[in-house]
């Protein structure tokens, strides 16, 4: 086990952002943490880092306690903050290579780690540059770098491609798909839904600090009754008609708003058919017509009545 | 791991263009401007003649040594006369004390008695003289009653000293000399932006880097003394570049024990960097607010110190003295003054004996304070 947390709680004040937490990170996996903004990923990483004071529970991270003098487990910890962590002062190069050598004594092994992080991120033109005459997302990239370029065996990425542009934002998950093939355990935040069915093994949606629901995106998807989700665009739909599509035993619910029909079907039910079906039977024109497979929003709905951006 | 982590601190103080203009640049540009405003006063401004009386008893009368001290300082033909002494009952000296007539009057009685009314220059420059009087006058009864032999070679060397600390109490140089020592210890205080910066650049609720910085594997103190250690060089170096400046292109004459002085600035580095830890490490303000903390602290020890009114100064050491005691830039301004006019160490070496233990205590807090630091929040 890489990580094992039991039970975490954490306070502030009044507010419970950890509310009796658990996560179990098993090796070579690429954990996501989904969940809205506030939910308490952040605060969960810091308190398995041992940055933040926690109330209860306790965390394991290599079958060992986690506290602030782990140095054993730090050494082998890469950690990627959400807020950019590299010094204005200092070079490209001079940032991952002050944070490397934190952990990599020798200068010859030091150096070629340091140039495969630059590699790695795709910052080679950049290494006398100064962070502040960066972009937004070579400085995340730089960012990166500087939290892997020791090689560590758990990084732990915390919302990393936030303010991030949508070519930036592919090279870095590309690049966590790549740390994870080299043998890495990953840990990876996020609010963004996509990102994390895009790179991760397994999630784990987090709510009000407690861990709501866990498996492969399969499986949480599998666990919510709604199945393929249609989507039509009609002028004028009848409101008698809506009523009645509603009282079709698949039907889990039928909302018409803006000339757009959105029909929500059980699981293993033949959506499209029985839609199309139901619109040429009471002679109903139609624009496009599209299907989607449940996503992670509609697990996170399901699960807790709201959206997972609210 | 200790060179390659102070390397790279060296770099990243070096390029903090905002810090070394306060610590470097602000002190050059203001021992520039003291230069300009106070060159162009001239020594009659700043020193005249203190009127004094001394109650004419047998103990006077008596003490030789001590009657003629202050006949050589109060040589009506000589141009260093400091003092314009006037023989009286006691009576009559706290009359003419009370009619604002003496700034001060001495009275031996079992020892030397000073009586001032007010607190001021005068007043401090008849106790200076005093003092190194009774520290010189029972150094030669030690020496004389321990080696009888040496007394004729130890008068003359009691008679070279006493002219040597006239002649430097009696020039304008001394008040002009205050300025730049107020001006030295403000430059070694400032080193507190340096250690307050080290304390903010470890403490994860502070910046992002503290926080990776808190995930190496080095224990965080390890880091923290290494870049205290680089902290320190940057300062040190800055307080030689504006002692430099001083000496070498605004002229100004510190004396003979530049090593002292060396030592002085030294201590004051220390003092000023372990400042700037302590209250980093004791407040809960962001970085900015830490900042403005140090600087307001600095500027009001220096005030205190008569940086910018030099009578605030004796005003505190007669009124509140044990502010005196406790105010690093008003010690450090007093180690450099007792270098500069004393024949004497023991003065100085008590001062830096307080700093030290202000160094032992700023360090001991901050070392409590920020050991196995955890957050509630970040």
């Amino acid at each position: 086990m890489v990580i094992s947390v039991n039970n975490l709680v954490k306070r502030y004040g009044d507010l419970v952002a950890l509310d009796h937490f658990n996560l179990e990170v098993q090796e070579g996996e690429v954990l996501g943490l989904l969940g809205p903004n506030g939910s308490g990923k952040s605060t969960a990483i810091n308190c398995i880092l041992s940055l933040l004071k926690y109330d209860k529970g306790t965390i394991e991270i290599f079958d060992k306690p986690m506290s602030p003098s782990a140095y054993d487990i730090k050494k082998d910890i890469g950690i990627v903050m959400q807020n950019v962590a590299v010094f204005d002062e200092l070079t490209v190069y001079d940032n991952i290579n002050y944070f490397c050598g934190l952990y990599i004594n020798d200068k010859a092994l030091r150096k070629q780690y340091v140039d495969e992080a630059i590699e790695f991120v795709g910052l080679k033109d950049f290494v006398k540059f100064y962070p502040k005459k960066l972009s937004g997302g070579l400085l995340r990239r730089l960012n990166i770098a500087c939290g892997i370029a020791h090689k560590p065996k758990l990084v732990i990425l915390d919302e990393p491609t936030v303010a991030v542009d949508p070519q930036s934002r592919n090279n870095i998950l590309e690049g966590i798909q790549r740390l994870n093939a080299n043998g890495a355990t990953i840990i990876y935040t996020s609010h963004y839904m996509e990102e994390v069915e895009q790179i991760c093994s397994r999630i784990v949606i987090i709510d009000k600090g407690k861990q709501i629901a866990a498996g492969t995106k399969e499986e949480l998807k599998s666990m919510i009754k709604a199945g393929e989700r249609i989507t039509a665009e009609i002028f004028n739909f009848p409101v008698d008609l809506l009523k009645k599509l509603q009282a079709v035993p698949s039907v889990i619910s039928a909302e018409y708003d803006n000339n757009l029909l959105v029909v929500k079907f059980e699981k293993g039910k033949e959506g499209l058919v029985t839609i199309l079906e139901f619109l040429n039977s009471n002679k109903i024109n139609f624009g496009k017509l599209y299907s989607e497979l449940p996503t992670l929003n509609d697990v996170f709905l399901e699960i807790t009545g709201k959206e997972l951006r609210d | 791991m200790f060179i390659h982590a102070f390397k790279y601190r060296i770099k990243i103080l070096f390029n903090n263009k905002a810090l070394l203009f306060w610590t470097l640049l602000f002190p050059i540009i203001l021992g520039t401007l003291f230069q300009l405003a106070l060159s162009g006063i001239t020594e009659s401004e700043f020193f005249k003649v203190i009127n004094i009386a001394v109650v004419n008893n047998d103990e006077y009368n008596n003490d030789l040594a001590f009657k003629n001290s202050l006949a050589s300082v109060s040589d009506e033909s000589s141009e260093d006369r400091m003092f314009n002494v006037t023989l009286t009952s006691t009576e009559e000296a706290v009359t003419l004390l009370e009619d604002d007539k003496i700034d001060a009057y001495i009275l031996l009685n079992n020892g030397i008695n000073l009586t001032v009314k007010n607190s001021g220059m005068n007043q401090t420059i008849v106790k200076s003289f005093l003092d190194t009087y009774s520290q010189t006058n029972s150094a030669v009864i030690n020496i004389i009653s321990s080696n009888p032999d040496s007394q004729n070679e130890i008068m003359n060397s009691l008679s070279m000293s006493t002219t040597h600390t006239k002649a430097k109490e009696n020039t304008s140089t001394n008040i002009l000399l205050h300025y730049f020592y107020t001006l030295i210890a403000m430059a070694c205080l400032y080193a507190a932006n340096w250690g307050s910066k080290e304390v903010c650049d470890i403490q994860a609720n502070i910046s992002p880097t503290a926080a990776r910085l808190n995930m190496v594997p080095i224990h965080k103190l390890k880091i923290f003394l290494t870049n205290i250690c680089a902290s320190f060089c940057i300062a040190f170096a800055e307080i030689l570049i504006v002692i430099a400046y001083l000496t070498f292109v605004i002229k100004i004459d510190f004396g003979d024990k530049i090593g002292f002085v060396i030592l002085t600035a030294f201590i004051g580095c220390i003092v000023g960097i372990t400042f700037g830890a302590l209250i980093s490490s004791l407040s809960n303000a962001s970085k900015e607010g830490k900042t403005s903390l140090i600087m307001s602290l600095t500027m009001l020890q220096c005030f205190l110190a008569g940086m910018m009114i030099v009578q605030i100064k004796y005003y505190i050491k007669t009124t509140v003295p044990i502010l005196s005691y406790i105010n690093p830039a008003n010690l450090l301004t007093d180690a450099f003054y007792y270098l500069y006019n004393y024949s004497t160490f023991n003065a100085y070496f008590t001062t830096i004996g307080i700093l030290t233990g202000f160094i032992f205590i700023f360090v001991l807090i901050s070392y409590l304070k920020l050991r196995r630091q955890k957050y509630a929040s970040l």
